[in-house]
């Protein structure tokens, strides 16, 4: 049984950079204790420290009273604990079963008994409500479905201090209210919880305690009762009041800017993933598209995007066909995306910052000149998004991979959205980032909608989607279940389509 | 044509089959902990020495296995500690491994038996052939299963049990996570570091007794070189199948056959050099083929 966790003035100093700057912080045994905070506040480095991914430069960490140090994760595990990463942990080759089972493989003589392993996950995962194919690799579910492999992959190995490192940014709300269950169930078996989120209401839903985090020093720590998400917007980001995004007004019918015909997509095990599928999207207009993960959005995105292979159908920019174009021809004509994946499609991890922000563009005026860097047109270039975006960061030299997991996003978004789109096909755009940036983040979308732009918006956060779209479609089984314009459907009525249920009215295509 | 599948190409296609499929099979276990080991040729040859001397000194080929074996651990424990522990880029430990392997096997050919180029002696004890009871019975299939070197059926064992610890031992998962995704495996409180050195043992212990296959096979000898790039095609074998054993084994038992069919087709008077050449003008064939499908979806 688990006792107090307590963080005795840690300090983590990275090239550049304070992480953390002499954090000293109890948690309580028993609880659950949320930690909140800007983008690069310090909050992933914090709970690195205690799984022992990271060595402090300074400062203690005792448990129970006793001190700890942790020189790899393989002590932390020994102590008890167990952590679900920001950035997936998985291998993606292997399968689902594989992964949540590696190190903890049940069996003798050094085999692994994988059907045993089986019963114990299907238990897992109906007691909880989080549903994975464990039989399917996992590069190819989509990253909700890795996020819940993530989640259950702690709770298999059954740690006695859990950390959540932004565990719902990619759920649906059945989804997060499962790994509530199962949070909420863990307490019961005297277990001890840290959870990192940006989405103030599950924090104050699913809290006990909440710290803040600025700059990497604790800013406030107050019980869940006197908490409201105003009060920790302010504590957090110094303001309270946030911008609620409204749709943007579509003065006259234009032509369809972007159109999907027809479309047709089934996999290499020939499962359709969609089905004669059509829609269109005028300019300025941004449509939403609803539904649980897996039920043929990435395979949309990908035949929007190019890389996807199709069945049939035709896709349409402003009227020519580009279902034959390559990737680069219809990013040369406009189209942009904001993929779900930051880390393995949205960047390359070993790359800098300033290449990251370059790549599609480098190649002409006024990036490159007669095949050559203009490294000062560069260096402008990137330091403008830099600000623009406000991408936390010690030196644009720096690789990605060392960004906080919100600030990736920003460099993804920025790259996207550096020069004006014809189409933009964003997955989950404010996925991690705190709320200030998700607010930005959301002018920017309308901006780009304002000028011109067709944008698609695929997101788990129905919030999102009911405040920036004009209208949405509810994807199920690879086909449109149902379709309505802004403000003519609740967030219930689309939580129960998504679940695949047609409500008479609205339903279509059954 | 008919030479490409007659009863002498068949038996010579799976003796020389043997070191290439132990060798590649070894050189799978470094590639799935995504070490980058070009030096498979140096173990083998390294094994392909002291198999003779393990055979000479306790005149049994038994001792020249568990030499081999040992020679192979050896070497690829000093490629282990300068890939690893002082992250040497791979390729260049492997080309300084692979040219001074020759040098070594040679040196310690003077050095110890006071020959050069080649040894020849009746003191060292090659693997029986081996007659299957009731099985070399079977027509047809009774002659092609039985009356192979006691290696080939070591060999059969070893494919199994490579097999085995791939997909069902606990070790196999854990390599195959090393390598895809270290973090996946250091989560899990496993040792990063413990799991490369392992998989790089694994390495040099295969490839060692892949070198005994080319000498105590019933060749009894040892000359200078005796690998002669058997280690590269097996290293195209492992790049073919990416971590897959099955793929390993099949790519293996083409080059193998290949040779085979190569060794024949000099009796047709075709130019030596061009024989020569065959089995890896296919290779390269075969890897433009495979990294083709390779690239083709990403995503999707
Ligand atoms: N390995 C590293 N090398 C250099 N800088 C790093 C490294 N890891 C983190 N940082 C920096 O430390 C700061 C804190 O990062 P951290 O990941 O802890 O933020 P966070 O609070 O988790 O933010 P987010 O909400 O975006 O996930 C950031 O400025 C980040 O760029
Ligand atoms: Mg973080």
């Amino acid at each position: 049984m688990p006792g107090d966790i307590i963080f005795q003035a840690i300090t983590k100093r990275f090239p550049g950079v304070l992480a953390n700057d002499s954090i000293s912080l109890t948690i309580r045994a028993k609880t659950v204790h949320a930690i909140v905070g800007e983008n690069g506040a310090g909050k992933s480095t914090l709970m690195n420290i205690l799984c022992g991914l990271l060595r402090p430069d300074s400062g203690e960490i005792l448990i129970d009273h006793q001190y700890k140090s942790f020189n790899s994760p393989r002590d932390a595990v020994k102590a008890g604990i167990g952590m679900v990463h920001q950035e997936f942990m998985l291998a993606r080759d292997l399968t689902v079963l594989d992964n949540l089972i590696l190190g903890y493989e049940p069996g003798s003589y050094g085999l692994i008994k994988r059907e045993e392993a089986r019963k114990k996950l299907q238990k897992l995962s109906t007691a909880y409500g989080l549903s994975v194919p464990l039989d399917c690799k996992i590069g190819e579910i989509p990253v909700s479905f890795q996020q819940q492999v993530e989640i259950l992959k702690v709770l298999y190995r059954g740690a006695e201090i859990i950390i959540f490192d932004e565990p719902t940014a990619v759920l649906t709300p059945q989804e997060t209210r499962g790994l509530f269950t199962a949070i909420r169930e863990l307490i019961e078996q005297n277990k001890t919880v840290i959870f990192i989120s940006h989405k103030l209401k599950e924090v104050i839903a699913i809290a006990d305690r909440i710290s803040i985090l600025r700059n990497g020093r604790v800013s406030g720590e107050l019980p869940v009762e006197e908490a409201t998400e105003q009060k920790l917007a302010e504590l957090m980001v110094g303001r309270k009041n946030f911008l609620q995004a409204v749709p943007p007004v579509i003065k006259e019918e234009r032509a369809p800017l972007l159109e999907i015909v027809n479309l047709r997509v089934t996999d290499q095990a020939k499962i359709v993933r969609i089905n004669d599928l059509s829609f269109s999207i005028q300019a300025g207009e941004i449509l939403g598209v609803a539904g649980v993960a897996g039920n043929g959005q990435s395979e949309l995105v990908a035949a929007i995007i190019g890389w996807g292979v199709i069945d049939s159908g035709r896709i349409l920019l402003n009227r020519i066909d580009i279902t034959t174009s390559s990737v680069r021809q219809r990013r040369l004509k406009g189209m942009r995306y904001i993929p779900q994946d930051r880390s393995m499609i949205g960047s390359c991890l070993s790359a800098a910052v300033w290449e990251n922000l370059i790549m599609g563009y480098e190649f002409k005026a006024p990036l490159a000149r007669r095949g050559l860097l203009n490294f000062t047109e560069i260096n402008n270039f990137s330091k403008k998004l830099i600000g623009r975006f406000k991408i936390k960061v010690a030196s644009q030299d720096m690789p990605v991979q060392n960004l906080s997991g919100g600030n990736l996003q920003k460099t993804v978004i920025a790259r996207e959205l550096a020069e004006n789109s014809t189409v933009l096909l964003a997955e989950d755009p404010t996925r991690g980032v705190d709320i200030a940036a998700a607010e930005f983040i959301h002018s920017q979308i309308l901006q780009e909608a304002g000028k011109g732009s067709a944008v698609l918006l695929i997101s788990q956060d129905l919030d999102e989607l009911l405040s920036l779209s004009n209208r949405i479609i509810v994807l199920y089984d690879g086909r449109i279940i149902g379709e309505s314009i802004a403000g003519e459907m609740t967030k219930e009525a689309i939580g129960l389509l998504m679940g695949g249920r047609c409500n008479g009215k609205d339903g279509v295509d059954k | 044509m008919e030479m490409l599948f007659s009863y002498g190409t068949l038996m010579a296609g799976i003796t020389l089959t043997v070191p290439i499929l132990l060798a590649a099979l070894g050189g799978m276990f470094a590639d799935q902990a995504n070490l980058f080991n070009i030096a498979l040729e140096s173990f083998m040859l390294l094994g392909a020495f002291f198999a003779v001397v393990g055979s000479f000194l306790g005149a049994s080929p038994w001792l020249g296995f568990l030499m081999a074996g040992l020679a192979g651990i050896l070497i690829a424990l000093v490629f282990g500690v300068l890939v690893i522990d002082y992250r040497a880029n791979t390729v260049v430990v492997g080309i300084a491994l692979n040219m001074s392997a020759w040098g070594m096997t040679s040196l310690l050919l003077e050095l110890f038996f006071g020959v050069r180029g080649f040894l020849i002696d009746p003191r060292i004890v090659s693997f029986p052939n081996l007659e299957l009871p009731i099985i070399k019975m079977i027509p047809v299939l009774g002659k092609i299963l039985s009356g192979h070197n006691l290696f080939v059926y070591i060999t059969i064992i070893i494919v199994v049990s490579v097999y085995i610890i791939t997909y069902q031992s606990k070790f196999g998962l854990r390599i195959r996570a090393l390598g895809q995704n270290p973090d996946s495996l250091e989560t899990a409180g496993l040792s990063i570091r413990r799991y490369r050195y392992l998989a790089v043992v694994i390495n040099g212990f295969l490839c060692g007794i892949a070198g005994a296959s080319l000498t105590l096979s019933g060749l009894s000898m040892f000359s200078e070189n005796m690998s002669a790039g058997k280690g590269f095609i097996a290293l195209a074998a492992v790049l073919l199948a990416r971590g897959k054993p099955t793929l390993i084994i099949l790519a293996s038992i083409f080059f193998g056959y290949a040779e085979g069919v190569s060794i024949k087709l000099q009796g047709f008077g075709l130019p030596h050099q061009l024989i020569l050449m065959t089995p890896y003008i296919i290779t390269i064939i075969f890897l433009f083929i495979g990294t083709r499908k390779k690239h083709a979806r990403i995503g999707g």
